[in-house]
């Protein structure tokens, strides 16, 4: 009782400094806070930086605790096969002349490490595992060489699975020896991620270039893919599968290829602004909800081939210029008035599979066969 | 004064029929090529059509083929047109061969504006040294043009500008140039001063691969002019895009926003001070070759991307300040033979930024 009394007894200057204190407190709490909120967890790999907690290996700095939010990598080549599940940057640095982190097999090869939600077997060098954040990769170079991979696995250079993030300036490469070689798989799920892919150099890949996808009948990705480059002279790679169960925009790519150069299975969004030289067909649409504008459709081979093929009565193909193919844009007896003010220069037919009836306004030069029906 | 007032009613007359006749005299003269507009004069050749009386300022071709070799000497307005469910005319080579000259189709000081429109010049089949269309020091616009197959033992070339003492301009745009031997498009004027302004834009140039004799060119400006080389598609050959004077000659103009894909060994060459190159992109140089190799220490080189070569940008001891801010990824070397200090551009996946060939490099 007596504490309590004396305690009432507090003077005013006593209850003011007390005041104060608890302010002090209070403050120095929340700067506490603020202070382990805003903090990055920066780690390093390899010996470029000394000042920074460092490692040999990418695997260990991501699993180090506390958890990066960045590692940086310093020039050199890493054999691992790298799997990422948390938000994280990981991003090749430059340090005197030397800016080139490579991502290479480990000796022996790649082992397979994943799986797609279509059950498709896949020896992922980098896999982006259902992070719940972001996932940034930039300025590395993912080598396929010396994989070892048997045919019936995908062999992907980078794999995106149910995570958000960006992928920026990568160089992709050598993803092939069993025609199963993905340079990027972009892959949706039940967290409907955010996905961009751009500034990225994807090469030598002997079935895609890039895929997009999600088993669903719904869109549970949404990607972004613009101004990367890809080529593979492989007569069966493709540049860009988009698949079905994602919402993407391709544009501004550039594309050659020794088959076709962006294959429109399913999904939604657009495909716009892009070249592509390819060596069978330029663009395939066979679904009827992506959009296929302003892109530019080269062939680079002397052989029977279609600039675009539109299986499309609604989804807009207009604004494209196609040259020197077999066959302008085959309308697969599907498209119509939606397939208009294209530009077909130097084609032996300009139209063909044309419904009946359908005369879609399109402009044309130097076509020994303007329209052609069939259907 | 019924007689006067009739005098000057005849007169007036008189002054109308001689307008009307002036009018009628500048009224255009359009010719057919083919049957395909039977309302026209019409001709079987092209030849035939271009030497009629009076001389046509049009002549509409009918799709087909025309074995013909093609002289142009005034100005006039040559066009495919689109007749039965087609639009293709195609100036072939004769079966006789190209008698007089290897020359396809020639545009020879033609004292005006000769346009060239909607036509296909093809030397498919034929062995010996061609040039599919040439334009000598004469005005006028190629659009829209397929010119292929100028390819034999070496030579060849798609189409070939050349200035002289009318200082002609010349444009040529849309138009595919694919499968020539030698050179895609080739511009040049003998001469110290600029005595031809060519514009080539838009245009798709592109011929296989080859890493090594005759070093295939898509487009290549040797001197004597103003160029303007911007939004082309060039694939394929062992150079994209070539600047080189020639003894001194005249060069001056820019090469911008062009795309190179697949050249065996180098994307742009340029010599001469005066031509800029800005903004290109160069992807995939094959056989770990260059993107850039410049000689100039002033015409700026900047804005430009390589991607997937051997090397960035060769500067050969004499390029400096005045290459910068170009963007260099997946490359062995970003730079070499750098004379000056660091050049201010941005790497990404390159081995090393600055290489040079010789220890001491520039010293």
């Amino acid at each position: 009782v007596g504490q309590v009394f004396r305690d009432r007894k507090y003077s005013k200057e006593d209850e003011t400094m007390s005041r104060m204190k608890s302010l002090t407190l209070l403050l120095a709490l929340v700067a506490q806070v603020s202070l382990v909120s805003a903090t990055t967890t920066t780690y390093t790999v390899g010996w470029c930086q000394p000042n920074n907690t460092s490692f040999d290996t990418i695997t260990e700095a991501l699993a180090a605790t506390p958890a990066p939010n960045v590692v940086q990598v310093c020039p050199g080549t890493y054999n691992e096969q790298l799997v990422i599940t948390k938000p994280v940057t990981l991003e090749g640095i430059t340090v005197g002349d030397a800016a080139q982190v490579i991502v290479a097999a480990p000796s022996g090869g790649l082992v397979t490490n994943a799986t797609s939600d279509l059950g498709d077997p896949i020896a992922a060098q980098v896999w982006v595992e259902s992070a719940n954040g972001a996932v940034t990769l930039s300025n590395l170079t993912v080598d396929g060489t010396g994989n070892n991979v048997a045919s019936g696995t995908y062999i992907v250079g980078v794999f995106f699975q149910d995570s958000p993030g960006t992928v920026n300036r990568l160089t992709i490469q050598n993803q092939n020896g069993n025609s199963g070689g993905v340079g990027l798989w972009l892959e949706g799920g039940s967290a409907n991620p955010t996905v961009t892919v751009e500034n990225t150099n994807l090469q030598a890949f002997d079935y895609t270039g890039m895929a997009a996808e999600t088993n669903s009948n719904t869109s549970e990705l949404t990607a972004t893919i613009k101004g990367n480059y890809l080529a593979s002279s492989f007569a069966s790679a493709n540049g860009i599968d988009l698949l079905g169960g994602q919402t993407a925009t391709t544009t501004g790519n550039l594309i050659t290829v020794g088959s076709e150069g962006v294959v429109i299975e399913g999904g939604s969004g657009a495909v716009s602004s892009n070249k592509v030289l390819s060596g069978a067909v330029g663009i395939a649409l066979v679904t009827d909800g992506v959009s296929v504008t302003n892109n530019m459709v080269y062939n680079n081979a002397a052989q029977n081939s279609f600039g675009i093929i539109a299986t499309s009565a609604t989804a807009a193909v207009t604004g494209n210029t196609i040259a020197q193919f077999n066959a302008g844009i085959s309308l697969q007896c599907a498209a119509s008035a939606n397939v208009h003010s294209n530009t077909i220069l130097d084609a032996a037919q300009g139209l063909i599979n044309v419904p009946a009836g359908a005369a879609p306004s399109n402009t044309y030069y130097n076509v020994g066969t303007i329209s052609s029906g069939g259907c | 004064m019924e007689n006067k007032n009739m005098s000057r009613i005849k007169s007036l007359l008189f002054l109308l029929a001689l307008a009307a006749q002036v009018t009628l005299a500048s009224a255009t003269v359009t010719y057919a090529v083919g049957s395909c507009k039977p309302t026209l004069k019409s001709f079987t050749t092209i030849m035939a059509a271009l030497g009629a009386t009076p001389a046509p300022n049009v002549v509409e071709v009918c799709p087909g083929t025309y074995p013909e070799q093609i002289e142009i000497t005034i100005p006039v307005t040559l066009e495919g047109v689109t007749a039965n469910n087609s639009t293709q005319a195609i100036i072939t080579v004769p079966s006789g061969g190209l008698i007089t000259n290897d020359v396809q189709l020639w545009v020879n000081n033609a004292g005006g504006e000769v346009n060239l429109t909607n036509l296909t010049v093809d030397a498919t089949g034929y062995n010996g040294g061609t040039i599919g269309v040439y334009y000598t020091n004469s005005s006028g616009t190629m659009n829209h043009l397929t010119v292929r197959n100028q390819s034999w033992d070496g030579g060849g070339i798609g189409v070939w500008l050349q200035g002289g003492s009318a200082n002609p301009s010349v444009t040529l745009e849309n138009s595919n140039v694919m499968g020539f031997g030698s050179t895609g498009i080739s511009i040049d004027t003998y001469s110290d001063t600029s005595a031809l302004t060519a514009t080539v834009k838009g245009n798709y140039v592109n011929t296989a691969p080859i890493n090594g004799p005759p070093y295939p060119i898509g487009i290549n400006f040797l001197g004597g002019g103003t160029v303007y080389i911007t939004d082309n598609l060039i694939t394929g050959g062992y150079q994209g895009i070539g600047v080189a004077d020639q003894d001194l000659t005249f060069a001056a103009g820019s090469v911008s926003m062009n795309t190179v894909v697949n050249a065996a060994g180098l994307g742009i060459g340029t010599i001469p001070g005066g031509v800029s190159v800005t903004s290109n992109t160069i992807y995939n140089v094959l056989n770990d070759g260059d993107g850039i190799s410049i000689d100039s220490s002033v015409a700026p080189v900047t804005g430009n991307t390589i991607m997937a070569a051997g090397l960035g940008i060769e500067f050969h001891c004499v390029a400096g300040s005045n290459v910068h801010s170009n963007t260099i990824q997946d490359t062995v070397d970003g730079v070499w033979d750098v004379p000056l200090a660091a050049a201010a551009n941005t790497y990404y996946s390159v081995g090393t930024i600055r290489g040079t060939e010789d220890v001491g490099g520039c010293q």
